[in-house]
């Protein structure tokens, strides 16, 4: 069982949230350069999927619908820091 | 080593069953084989066995970190059915059902196939429409199907709620007849036994920690019983693929998420056939212990723990009940979780990676266990002729590059929407 502290409303069960993907793997946004396909296609469909400390993008779905970046150890379940999601530039 | 018989049997009764011979051998690591597996679940011993009956390859290895057969070959819910749409899923999935039919003659181990039939609900017009289409496609791929109606269903499986007022009322189902059920221990003990029997060593508490790779091929390989080298090296370690290729220095597309899964106290025989509900993500059967196998829904979030949240059990409790109201008093006698490689569009991955000399077997999402026959078939083929075989080159490492993903549900790159 994780508890996620949301910054709007507190510390919540994690069935409100919603896991969308791992930060890394988020668009950059950046749109003054045209895209390389393949570098596109890495960010897409390629995962550091490692067992232990992850950042990752969810949403508080069940909540204040607000978009959260939450560090958390896949292997434990151990929660870190519960923040508010800014776009991340791909690795 | 002896033949199980019916005589060997006979014999053994008489000494009280004190006298069995062990089933597989626990040799020391030799300093290199041909061939290199590492994972002994299902699909690293099935490599193994077929590598060394059908190709002649019998100086390979299976390394296995714990005991064998101790990760998600023993941790899935033992159905075996062939009802995928994309062809190169029902290409697979058939010519594993077919390696099924016969694999307890082939492997001289009851592996309690029982084609007891598997039923997808259709909860609503939609649903019923897919089916049928699924169905028909099956059909045309030569794989009996048919579409029952609620009527004919209620007959069948007469424990099922087909009633109006159910919570989730059914229209009907599609059946394959040929699909079921497989004791899953016995399928790693079965391969891990008849693979010995031809000279593959199967090596216990071996785990691997690092690799050797000498211009971009891979000689060899670190271990926790020391230096291994390898001509070969097949990857079949579904669960844990990132991080095993990672020491390779390969990024995969896959997730690791947890499934849960959980048995009820045993009853008498009440439910002879596998029902699924594709909507509510349950499917349920009953063992030949009499216990009823309940499987779960994904956790929706990564994770490596091998066990479940209470959330889900809750879920996959109240869908059961909602189905067959009467197993309510029916008390749970164990839950767990096993780690799924989620692949980014629901089809495994088989084959070459960029590294030279070494293969890659994983990312089975939820179609592992059902697919141990002929992926290993296959994966064998492909170590044994050092390129992919023919019956999994469309599940290569670069089709997700090259556009020709293999996504049966249509969800793309969200794998725990797969």
């Amino acid at each position: 069982m994780q508890q996620f502290d949301c910054p709007w409303c507190g510390p919540r069960h994690h069935i409100e949230f919603t896991y969308l993907r791992d930060s890394k793997s988020v668009a950059s946004g950046d749109l003054s350069t045209p895209p390389d396909d393949r570098v596109e296609l890495e960010r897409i469909y390629l995962r550091c999927n490692h067992p232990g400390v992850h950042t990752e993008i969810w949403q508080h779905s069940f909540g204040c619908r607000g978009y959260l970046r939450i560090t958390r150890n896949n292997l434990t379940h151990e929660v870190g820091e519960c923040l508010p999601a800014s776009p991340e530039p791909a690795p | 080593m002896q033949p199980y018989s019916a005589l060997s049997l006979f014999k053994n009764a008489w000494s009280g069953h004190r006298n069995w011979p062990r089933a597989w051998r626990d040799p020391e690591p030799e300093k290199s084989y041909d061939v290199v597996i590492i994972g002994g679940g299902g699909h690293g011993l099935a490599s193994a066995y077929y590598l060394a009956r059908n190709h002649g390859i019998k100086n390979v290895a299976v390394l296995e970190k714990g005991y064998i057969g101790g990760g998600n070959t023993g941790r899935n819910t033992t159905i075996i059915r062939s009802d995928y749409y994309q062809e190169a899923n029902s290409r697979l999935y058939e010519f594993s059902l077919k390696l099924w039919e016969g694999l307890s003659e082939d492997l001289n181990y009851n592996i309690m196939v029982s084609q007891r039939g598997t039923l997808q609900l259709a909860h609503d017009e939609g649903q019923w429409s897919s089916l049928s289409r699924l169905a028909n496609r099956m059909q045309v791929n030569g794989i009996a199907a048919e579409m029952i109606t609620r009527e004919e269903l209620r007959k069948l499986v007469p424990v099922l709620d087909c009633s109006e007022h159910a919570r989730f009322p059914i229209l009907g189902a599609m059946r394959q007849a040929r699909g079921g059920t497989a004791r899953h221990d016995a399928v790693a003990w079965g391969y891990a036994r008849a693979a010995d029997r031809l000279g593959v060593h199967i090596l216990q508490n071996c785990e691997v920690q690092g690799m050797d790779i000498k211009h971009n091929r891979i000689v060899g390989l670190q271990t926790s019983r020391g230096y291994i080298g390898a001509g070969a090296v097949g990857m079949a370690v579904a669960g844990h693929s990132s991080h095993v290729a990672a020491m390779a220095g390969l990024k995969l597309p896959i997730e690791t998420h947890m499934l849960q899964a959980m048995v009820s106290e045993p009853l008498k025989p009440v439910l002879d056939t596998v029902v699924m509900a594709g909507a509510l993500h349950a499917y349920v059967s009953q063992t030949d212990k009499g216990e009823i196998v309940m499987g779960s829904d994904l956790e929706f979030y990564p994770s490596y723990a091998q066990r479940g949240n209470l959330p889900r059990i809750e879920q996959i409790a109240q869908e059961t009940l909602a189905l067959f109201p009467s197993f309510s008093r029916l008390r749970l006698m164990r839950t767990w979780g096993g780690v799924n490689d989620m692949t980014m569009d629901g089809s495994p991955i088989i084959g070459r990676t960029p590294v030279d000399g070494l293969y890659l077997n994983g990312g089975w999402c939820y179609g592992g266990f059902k697919a141990t026959p002929g992926s290993g078939w296959a994966f064998a083929d492909t170590l044994a002729n050092q390129k992919p075989a023919e019956l999994i080159a469309p599940y290569s490492l670069e089709r997700f590059f090259s556009g020709h993903v293999i996504d049966e549900s249509g969800h793309g790159p969200v794998p725990q929407a797969q």
